[in-house]
């Protein structure tokens, strides 16, 4: 007992590790043959129960009608009597009438019944007879009145009695032919010469006539029916002469005790059910024997029947359930391979849609999410690489040969021409712009850093422009601290210096304005040199004007644009406004965010 | 998947095939069960309709009881050995199932139907010779030598006795010659002389005369084996004046014996239950037939006389109640 807690949870433990197919056929299966396994004892029982009390009932049916037969016949030798008595013998004076006239008013009597009857008579208080048909000679050692019926008949006036079957043995027969007789007995009052005497009428009833009614009895197939006294000896059974040659037994002693009704016995290693009716005028008792095995062998052929049909019923249903919870389980199975193979990074398996409904929809949004994350995977690659081909040509725009070789050419002439001040400036300044390109690897750095580096550009570029420009920078400090993306500024700048300033003789301006508004961070980077004509701007904002690489950086508005947008999104970015004559002024627009949460934005892990 | 295909079919064929053969079989069984058996009765013949009735009316109920068929063959008083054995062999050639038979007692005979036994069923009643040679062939018999012994001693204790007469049918019945066996050897312990009469054609008159003669007073009793030997002799002593004067024992049941010890013509009577021999006989067969072990059946009989024919053990036996 202890172990069973311990037992089922380690079964519990291995049925919930075992596949779904084995969890649901399994399942399925113990259910269906619990169920069924019920509704066949169920019905088997109810069968038997069925059988049992129809068979009892039958039983009961069949005893009345044969002990109506019985009293019906006991009844006619009862009113036959009466006959005899009140029709014959009362009427009659045995003193003074002629013999004659009562024997064939006997005769009559008798012959009228004469297949139920073996002999009447009548006798006088002495056991003598006054007159008998068709016997009236007793034999030489018969001695009527020491008869039991006699004796019962003298000693008890007022009833009508009768025997146990006994062979006739008191008259003569000429023919030597001895009957099995139930005798009939009464009182009666003789008239002798005026006088009343009492006397005993004898009927000795046929016994074929008791066995005719009982012979015939239905009552199974190995049933019968027999009579018992009240003593319990047999008055009729169908096999009673094998009884009484002791070559086979009866209960009938023990039946004789019964109450009316049905009862059960075991007699020497058989179940029989027993039904009891007792006869009224004599007191017998009709016993009905039903073996079991007879009303079983009925139920027990379809008890047969119904646990053939539930074990057919069973294995059935355990390989519908194997096919059912295999149809079920399958796909899911092949879903889950599926699902295997997806989490080995094997994206271009198919996932195999099959089954029911919600199995398919789930195939179908499993395939679904995995071509969107290969795609947006796709996607993440493609981006990255634009990064990196974007951010390599910045940087290659920095490390851009004619600029370094003009820088330090014109270096080497402020050396030459003993301008030491300017050369340091310009290799000062050189040294800051290239320090701030690389900036670490970081592809994001602050707006202070951003306006160092272009300031540096803007110094170098003014030297070798002779001050054909001025420029200004003006930019809140509280502004200084926010994220930007590396080396946007400068190659507006230089642009604005390569198609604005070179035609300015000193005259030209660019003007760098960083602030804020409610939709995040402005860089203005605005020139008052020629401007361009409206299609070019137009061409310009929409991105479909490729710079070429000219004297400058070469990189240009479209690097920056795609930048901005593969750093911060399609939201931000940049925009021209020109107008010829009118000057140019390029509009960049960042997020306002601090140096941590642009690099979060950005995506740190972009970075190298 | 395939091997799926393939073997859950085989197994529900499988399944169905075994309830098929479940069923079949049940029902041959029981086909088997329900053959109605042929059985032959081969018995001694009479005169009397009376004799081998109590025999027969049990062997009816036993074919009721058990679904058989019985034929009876009887054969006459004079048949050989040769004829019993031939009217054996046709019943077989009849095709019978099993045969029940009082044999004559000739040596070669019964050595004959021994071997027969090998290819029938065979069952002896009223008498255990067969039965003693072969264990095969079960027999139903009465203890034939403790009724003669019984009457010798009966007839000893009434009376003086110093003669008995013994009237006896065919010696070729094991019944009648085991009761003299028991008489003889009780006779002679007792010292009493017998004379042996053959109840035939040509001694009829000689045994009127004798029972003329014999007086219980001169210690002289009749004792008639058979039933037509015991009418016979009933009859005779019946015409003489004073029947209570003759003393007369027998073995054999019929309703005119019995209505003569009634009278007191006759004194005691040697009665077997003729119904139960009847209905064990057929029995034997039908378990012989069934494979069901067999035993010899050994039957009771009673001493009837006048005072006790009516009581309830005897009239029953001596009246068979029969449907």
């Amino acid at each position: 007992m202890k172990n069973l807690p311990r037992t089922f949870e380690g079964l519990k433990k291995t049925y919930q590790k075992r596949s779904m197919q084995f969890i649901l056929s399994l399942s399925f299966t113990f259910v269906a043959i619990v169920i069924i396994f019920g509704i066949g004892i169920g019905f088997s029982r109810q069968y038997k129960e069925a059988a049992n009390q129809l068979t009892e009932k039958n039983n009961t049916n069949t005893l009345n009608q044969m002990n109506l037969n019985l009293n019906n016949y006991l009844h006619n030798m009862m009113s036959l009597s009466n006959t005899f008595y009140y029709g014959i013998i009362k009427n009659t004076d045995f003193g003074k009438d002629d013999l004659r006239m009562v024997t064939d008013s006997m005769r009559l009597l008798y012959d009228s019944q004469e297949s139920s009857l073996v002999s009447m008579s009548v006798f006088d208080g002495e056991g003598k007879v006054v007159a008998g048909q068709p016997f009236s000679k007793l034999k030489k050692r018969a001695l009527p009145n020491e008869e039991e019926w006699f004796k019962k008949a003298s000693s008890q006036i007022e009833n009508v009695h009768f025997s146990t079957p006994h062979v006739e043995k008191i008259f003569i027969n000429p023919d030597n032919v001895y009957h099995w007789v139930v005798s009939l007995s009464r009182s009666v009052e003789l008239t002798v010469d005026g006088n009343t005497q009492p006397g005993v009428i004898l009927v000795n009833m046929n016994f074929s006539g008791i066995e005719q009614i009982c012979k015939n009895v239905d009552f199974g197939e190995s049933g019968y029916v027999y009579i018992v006294d009240d003593k319990g000896e047999i008055i009729y059974h169908p096999r009673q002469q094998l009884i009484y040659g002791n070559i086979i037994e009866e209960n009938a002693k023990e039946a004789a005790q019964y109450s009316d009704g049905t009862h059960m016995e075991t007699f020497q290693g058989e179940e029989r059910q027993i039904t009891i009716k007792t006869v009224g005028y004599t007191g017998w008792k009709i016993v009905g024997v039903s073996p079991v095995s007879d009303f079983a062998s009925i139920y027990t052929k379809n008890t047969y029947i119904i646990w053939l049909v539930v074990i057919v019923g069973m294995i059935l249903l355990f390989f519908i359930n194997l096919f059912v919870s295999s149809r079920v389980s399958t796909p899911i199975k092949k879903l889950e391979k599926s699902v295997q193979e997806i989490e080995n990074m094997r994206l271009d398996t198919r996932i195999s849609i099959s089954g029911s409904y919600e199995v398919r929809h789930l195939g179908k949004t499993l395939q679904s999410m995995v071509d969107n994350m290969k795609r947006l995977m796709d996607d993440i690659v493609k981006e990255q690489e634009g990064k990196r081909i974007s951010e390599m040509d910045a940087l290659q725009s920095q490390i851009n040969p004619h600029f370094l070789y003009n820088t330090l050419d014109s270096v080497v002439w402020m050396i030459e021409n003993e301008r030491y001040e300017g050369a340091i400036v310009m290799i000062t300044a050189l040294a800051k712009l290239f320090r701030i390109s690389l900036s670490k690897g970081k592809n994001i750095i602050t707006i202070g850093g951003e306006l160092q580096h272009v300031e540096n550009y803007l110094i170098i570029q003014n030297v070798r422009y002779k001050n054909k420009f001025v420029y200004h920078i003006n930019v809140k400090e509280e502004l200084l601290l926010c994220g930007t993306i590396k080396l946007i500024i400068q190659p507006i700048v230089e642009n604005a210096i390569y198609h604005g300033m070179e035609y300015m003789d000193g005259e030209g301006v660019i003007d760098i304005n960083v602030y804020e508004k409610e939709d995040g961070l402005y860089i203005d980077v605005e020139d008052n040199g020629p401007g361009m004509q409206e299609e070019m701007v137009e061409e310009i904002n929409q991105g479909t004007l490729r710079s070429t690489r000219e004297k400058g950086s070469g990189i240009g508005i479209a690097n920056v644009r795609e930048r901005i947008h593969l750093y911060v999104g399609q939201e931000y970015g940049l925009t021209v406004f020109s107008e010829p004559d009118e000057g140019t002024l390029v509009q960049v627009h960042l997020p306002k965010l601090t140096l941590e949460e642009f690099e979060e934005r950005a995506g740190n892990r972009y970075e190298k | 998947m395939k091997s799926k295909k393939v073997i859950i079919p085989t197994l529900l064929i499988l399944v169905l095939a075994l309830v098929g053969f479940f069923v079949v079989y049940k029902d041959a069984e029981a086909n088997r069960k329900r053959k109605v058996y042929q059985i032959s009765y081969i018995c001694r013949e009479s005169n009397l309709e009376e004799s081998q009735n109590s025999v027969k009316m049990g062997m009816e109920q036993a074919s009721k009881d058990l679904g058989i068929e019985i034929r009876t063959i009887s054969y006459g008083k004079s048949i050989t050995e040769a004829e019993q054995l031939d009217l054996i062999e046709r019943e077989i050639k009849d095709g019978v199932d099993a045969i029940i038979i009082e044999p004559l007692l000739e040596e070669n005979l019964l050595e004959e139907i021994n071997q027969l036994a090998d290819t029938i069923p065979i069952v002896e009643l009223n008498g255990k010779e067969l039965s003693q040679i072969n264990e095969k062939i079960p027999c139903v018999y009465t203890n034939y030598q403790e009724i003669g012994n019984e009457l010798i001693n009966i007839m000893a204790k009434n009376y003086k006795l110093k003669k008995v007469y013994v009237v006896k049918e065919n010696f070729a019945y094991e019944d009648i010659k085991e009761i003299y066996e028991g008489t003889s050897m009780t006779i002679e312990d007792k010292g009493v002389e017998v004379e042996v009469i053959p109840y035939t054609e040509d001694r009829i008159s000689y045994i009127h005369s004798t029972i003329e003669s014999v007086k219980e007073e001169k210690g002289e009793v009749i004792l008639a084996l058979g039933i037509e030997a015991l009418e016979k002799v009933g009859k005779f002593v019946k015409e003489q004046d004073d029947q209570r004067v003759i003393k007369v024992f027998g073995y054999g049941k019929s309703n005119q014996i019995i209505s003569y010890i009634e009278e007191g013509v006759i004194d005691y009577v040697a009665v077997t239950d003729e119904y139960g021999i009847g209905y064990l006989g057929v029995l034997q067969s039908v378990n012989l037939l069934n494979d069901k072990p067999t035993t010899n059946e050994k039957v009771d009989y009673t001493i009837i006389n006048t005072n006790n024919i009516y009581t309830t053990k005897n009239q029953r036996l001596l009246f068979p109640f029969v449907q």
